[in-house]
């Protein structure tokens, strides 16, 4: 008799460790798409913060020092020119135009080549509050010309922007 | 074995021995001799009974069968049906055991040995717990088997009185030929003393006929003629054989010099072959419950500890994998606090700032001349012409050199045109080509246009 206790209660035993068995697979499959997913999302965590981190290292001190008003972004383009133009004989090509929501000024250049330490500064010449687009550049042996134009982005009051 | 308990039951008592196994010596630790209804309290707790039961009334028959039949249950259903024309439907418990014969003989015989099933399960009912039966026979064949046991001879009488019973077996080559159970009555010692040695003188000088061509060597004498010094005395003046005494002390050890003659029958119960057991259909059925059930028992724990072990790896899978969970889920809970949000407003400027940096800085002179790297590395270009205008950019390099010798000019294009081939391919790069070789004059115009799609990554380069 006890040894038909004994079977019966393995038998049980059996039965219950199967359905724990189950359950741990049930559990394991579930737990396993929730690990995928939690992943997933730290990646994209870990992407808003690489994002977030360049946002408020580069973006957002742009935006910092963007002009308040039209009037003020044509002053930053102005102040630019009287800054450069002697350097790189600048040459006003299109006067302050507006685009877009933004301020340009179209100026050509011509620059020596024999003047490396002037070729060298051009090249590396960065428009801080706005933006630098070239249009044109030839480099022959007579020197280095070409257009460039300068956009100035600035604040929109929200009446304008509407 | 281990240790196990030998019974010898009788009308009214029981002798019992506790008997412990060492190899083959056997140890009685212990012998009691009680009335039969304290038997059942006494083998409480008591595990592997070898049982020798006295029985008044067997069967001892020979019969004889057509040779042809070979099959185990047809020789034992015709034994049955040839033993119930004069049981008068008595159920018996028997055993058959094939008599040597002629190989030519049509005829082969059998000896029966049996128990009337009623009169011997009444001496096993005092015992409760049946499936501790290991061996039950009658004294018969308790005595034929110590016998074997002690006696070498091949042929010779075996003869053990207790009481007023007399037990004679002839044994021969190892096989049981003659056996007499007898009762003597008697008013006094005297007579009982007489009557027993006419008795066994009798039946020996009977058997010694029977078996005329059987030279019997020794009487080996048991039980209370064991210890008598007058009956064996006279049984060797008639018989004129050998008179030896059974003397198990060689290889049980636990009695006194004499004391084996009062447990001869228990003695000799647990060396008694299958052949000679007698056992009820019930206990081979109980054997057989508990055979099924222990292998069934075993099985089961075999399968539940392999489930146990799936189990436990399923488990610890689990466990890892929760441990895994709590690991990334800490992680995530962690990054999403250190995560900075932005309002929409924010994140509309930034938006804004980034689509027009896409928009001003897509291209750049230096990053086309920088395609142009490895060819500039080989020659100094002698004009670049770089235009953006209405979304399209075109960037010419002139590239001129001169040479002494042809073979510096081939070798020089040779190393150009392969470096061209290598450049980048994000642009649409073609080349036009005016050398003058007459005058060794190495010239060729380098195109790149952006009239193919561009990756932005690679391309965009930020100037503020």
């Amino acid at each position: 008799m006890i040894n038909i206790f004994a079977i019966t209660f393995n038998l049980l035993l059996s039965v219950l460790m199967l359905a724990l068995i189950t359950w741990f697979e049930q559990e394991e499959i579930k737990i396993t798409v929730i690990n995928q997913e939690h992943q997933e999302d730290i990646k994209k965590l870990q992407k808003i913060v690489q994002i977030n981190s360049w946002l408020k290292d580069v973006v957002q001190p742009m935006i910092k020092v963007q002009p308040s008003s039209s009037e003020e972004a044509n002053e930053y383009l102005i102040k630019y020119f009287d800054e450069n133009f002697i350097d790189y004989n600048l040459l006003i090509k299109k006067y302050l135009y507006e685009d877009e929501g933004v301020k340009n000024i179209d100026l050509s250049y011509k620059i020596n080549t024999n003047d490396i330490d002037k070729l060298i500064g051009f090249v590396k010449m960065e428009y801080k509050n706005g933006f630098l687009e070239f249009k044109e550049l030839t480099m022959d042996d007579k020197g280095l010309t070409g257009v460039f134009q300068l956009i100035q982005p600035y604040q929109e009051d929200d009446n304008a922007s509407n | 074995m281990g240790q196990f308990c030998a019974l010898n039951i009788q009308s009214d008592y029981a002798t019992v021995l506790f008997v412990k196994k060492n190899r083959k010596l056997f140890t009685v630790i212990d012998q009691q001799t009680i009335d039969i209804s304290e038997l059942s309290e006494l083998l409480k707790n008591k595990k592997d009974y070898y049982i020798s039961i006295e029985q008044d009334e067997v069967i001892d028959e020979k019969i004889s069968l057509q040779s042809l039949i070979k099959n185990d249950s047809v020789i034992k259903n015709s034994i049955l049906r040839k033993l119930n024309e004069s049981l008068h439907s008595k159920q018996i418990i028997f055993n058959y055991l094939r008599l040597p014969n002629n190989k030519n003989d049509e005829t082969t015989t059998y000896q029966i040995d049996g128990v009337y099933e009623n009169e011997y399960l009444k001496s096993l009912r005092l015992i409760n717990n049946w499936d501790m039966i290991k061996s039950s026979t009658t004294n018969k064949f308790s005595l034929f088997s110590i016998s074997k046991q002690c006696v070498t001879e091949e042929s010779y009488f075996s003869i053990h009185t207790y009481s007023d019973k007399i037990t004679i077996l002839a044994i021969h080559k190892d096989i049981l030929i003659f056996s007499r159970l007898n009762t003597i009555i008697a008013n006094n010692a005297e007579t009982r003393q007489m009557n027993m040695v006419d008795e066994i003188t009798q039946t020996i000088a009977y058997v010694q006929q029977q078996f005329r061509d059987i030279e019997f060597s020794l009487i080996a004498l048991s039980g209370s003629i064991g210890i008598d010094d007058v009956i064996p005395e006279h049984i060797f003046m008639s018989s004129n054989l050998r008179i030896t005494v059974l003397y198990p002390n060689t290889f049980v050890s636990g009695f006194t010099d004499e004391e084996p003659q009062h447990y001869i029958f228990a003695l000799g119960s647990w060396f008694i072959p299958k052949k000679f057991q007698f056992l009820p259909n019930i206990i081979f059925a109980r054997r057989q419950y508990n055979l099924f059930s222990k292998i069934l028992l075993v099985a089961s724990t075999i399968i539940v500890l392999s489930i146990l072990s799936f189990t436990y790896e399923k488990f610890n899978s689990y466990s890892t994998l929760l441990e895994n969970y709590e690991t990334i889920k800490d992680k995530l809970v962690k990054i999403a606090h250190h995560t900075d949000t932005y309002s929409k407003e924010e994140l509309k400027k930034s938006l804004k700032h980034i689509q027009m940096a896409e928009k001003y800085l897509q291209y750049h002179p230096s990053d086309m001349t920088y395609s142009l790297k490895a060819l500039i590395e080989l020659q100094k270009p002698e004009t670049l012409h770089w235009r953006y205008l209405d979304d399209n950019l075109l960037f010419d390099a002139t590239f001129k050199k001169s040479f002494n010798s042809l073979n510096s000019l081939y070798q020089f294009e040779k190393k150009f045109y392969k470096e061209f081939k290598n450049m980048d391919s994000n642009f649409t790069n073609k080349y036009s080509t005016q050398t003058d070789y007459t005058k060794m004059i190495f010239y060729t115009v380098v195109s790149i246009e952006n009239n193919k799609e561009i990756q932005p990554e690679q391309t965009r380069r930020k100037r503020r």
